[in-house]
């Protein structure tokens, strides 16, 4: 007879709840990513049983268990987007060192430091970009899903995460051998159209990508535009400008909305915030810039028209390297989307292998 | 019959099939398809069989015992929590023990189980937020006449509530009902000076 038959029912109860609240014992794995869009923080911790994934919001968080018992893989993919980050810091970096070097006896003191902070952060984001190493994603596997890690976001850090994850998988599952390996049959080929890898509960809605390739079309325009400006001044820069500017806010909210739970690549839809985030850069930096200007020394209502014209402006070198550096962001993310955009459609069409 | 394999490992740029020469190499291997480098791990539960779906045996005799939510489905197993019979289709095999679907609910609803728990607010992290928001943001500071008395409510009123599922101290509260508390101090003595040179 088991110890638990001698039990009295209630008492029964009572141990059975004490071992399932019993206090876990976690520890925290490397790494963790902000993610700016979301407003939130993911991290991974190591249980007793189970792997815990935390996304937390601020005023909550939401968990997620993966019982070692049940996980049959990790895959590592490396990326690209740390090397792209890097040259647009390091760019960025660059510029604001040339002029902060370039101004330093003409600005006033206030601008100087203001310049300076904003230096220091952009130098500050290019070397954490260098030490912190190249960039991957990561997912597990299930039998029921697969889950991105988005925690693991750097190679090196997921490295030692995963080596960590493997040995209390292993010491729950054992070791899959070369042997055993070799009686995985063929795995079926899944359609050609590519999906939204991440979540079993959502399935990927069919989406050609349309919106996409305006909204890229528009960057791409709109950074030629800016960097005309730069060489050739034209009259006409500033309606052209407005126009193109409403037209890009405006596919951007759709093509935001329309990419949600959409089939298209994870890679285009962060390429969509990346822009996002160009584009809100651009509308803050050049409102400063313009109030800023506006509340310099003498200025009169003659110069502010000129100004709002597009004139004056363009021949202050901040403006010119402010706008040499959103024409380079557009020009990228633009390209970059386009190309991509391009891919997935072409993927769509080919028939299944 | 021959057993379902669970699943396959499949690249997750271009979701095509990977090679199972690719998984456990202990180096990066490329996609055949997209070209992606990929660090593969595979595990013995990759070839686990899938378990067949059960919906309960039929009674055969009056000597077996029925489930209680189908009485005419033979018993397979007892819930650890409640103690009723449950057959094949209603046993829920969770963390190695077996419960009804009824004390799963309740247990997740009461909090009884820790790890069914899939979100939990952080009155800390509120109570804190209330304090330092406002006097950050610039014409915050009027308001915090209310949401000083808010954090320390909120702080008193969830101060044995779960927080987080990770352990945390109470330095949150702490630092929320001090912060609080000085500045419903400062509201008073403003408040106090004004009625004195207002009564002056």
């Amino acid at each position: 007879m088991a110890c638990a038959d001698l039990l009295p029912v209630k008492e029964l109860v009572q141990l059975t709840t004490l071992t399932e609240t019993e206090q876990q014992n976690y520890s925290k794995l490397a790494g963790y990513r902000l993610r700016m869009i979301r407003m939130s923080r993911n991290t991974l911790w190591l249980g007793k049983d189970h792997l815990l994934m935390i996304r937390n919001h601020g005023f909550t968080e939401e968990y997620k268990r993966f019982y070692y018992q049940d996980i049959q893989g990790l895959i590592l993919r490396k990326t690209s987007s740390g090397t792209v980050w890097m040259i647009l810091w390091g760019f960025i970096a660059l510029v604001c060192l040339v002029v902060l070097i370039s101004q330093l006896k003409d600005w006033p003191r206030i601008l100087l430091v203001l310049w300076g902070i904003l230096t220091a952060i952009a130098v500050y984001a290019f070397l954490e970009n260098v030490i912190r190493g190249g960039t991957c994603v990561c997912h597990l596997r299930t039998a029921a899903h697969i889950q991105e890690l988005s925690s693991l976001s750097r190679i090196r850090a997921a490295m030692k995460a995963v080596a960590a994850i493997i040995a209390r998988i292993e010491h729950q599952q054992g070791f899959l051998s070369p042997e055993q390996l070799t009686t995985v049959p063929a795995a079926p080929l899944l359609s050609a159209q590519p999906q939204h890898v991440g979540s079993a509960q959502t399935a990927a809605e069919y989406y050609d990508g349309t919106l996409h390739i305006f909204l890229f079309a528009a960057f791409i325009s709109s950074g030629l535009l800016v960097s005309l400006q730069v060489i050739l001044r034209f009259s006409a820069y500033e309606a052209i400008s407005a126009i193109l500017n409403v037209v890009l806010w405006v596919f951007m909210v759709l093509a935001l909305i329309r990419q949600r739970q959409s089939s298209l690549s994870n890679s285009i839809k962060r390429l969509v915030w990346y822009g996002f985030g160009a584009a809100l850069f651009s509308a803050i930096s050049s409102s400063a810039y313009g109030l800023l200007y506006l509340f310099s020394p003498g200025m009169n209502p003659w110069r502010v028209l000129r100004a709002m014209k597009g004139y004056e402006t363009s021949d202050s070198l901040p403006w010119l390297v402010l706008s040499l550096v959103v024409a380079a962001i557009y020009l990228l993310l633009g390209t970059l989307g386009l190309l991509r955009v391009l891919r997935y459609r072409a993927e769509l069409k080919r028939p299944p292998a | 019959m021959p057993e379902a394999i669970s699943s396959s490992m499949y690249c997750t740029e271009c979701r095509s099939p990977l090679s199972p020469a690719k998984m456990n190499s202990g180096n990066w291997s490329l996609c055949d398809r997209c070209k992606a480098e990929l660090y593969i791990v595979a595990f013995p539960a990759m070839l686990r069989p899938l378990q067949p779906a059960h919906t309960g045996d039929v009674l055969i005799s009056d000597s077996e015992s029925g489930c209680f939510y189908h009485p005419q489905k033979r018993a397979a197993a007892t819930c650890e929590y409640c103690g009723r019979f449950l057959c094949a289709l209603c046993e829920i095999d969770w963390n190695g023990k077996r419960y009804c679907a009824g004390c799963i609910e309740a247990g997740k609803t009461k909090g009884r189980f820790k790890n069914l728990d899939t979100r939990r607010i952080l009155y800390d992290d509120v109570a804190l937020a209330l304090t330092i928001l406002p006097v950050i943001l610039i014409f915050g500071i009027y308001f915090t006449f209310l949401t000083a008395p808010a954090a320390i409510f909120i702080a008193l009123r969830y101060w044995n509530a779960p927080s987080s599922i990770i352990p945390r101290s109470k330095a949150r509260f702490i630092i929320a009902i001090i912060l609080a508390a000085i500045q419903i101090v400062a509201w008073l003595v403003l408040i106090y000076f004004l009625l004195r040179s207002w009564f002056n």
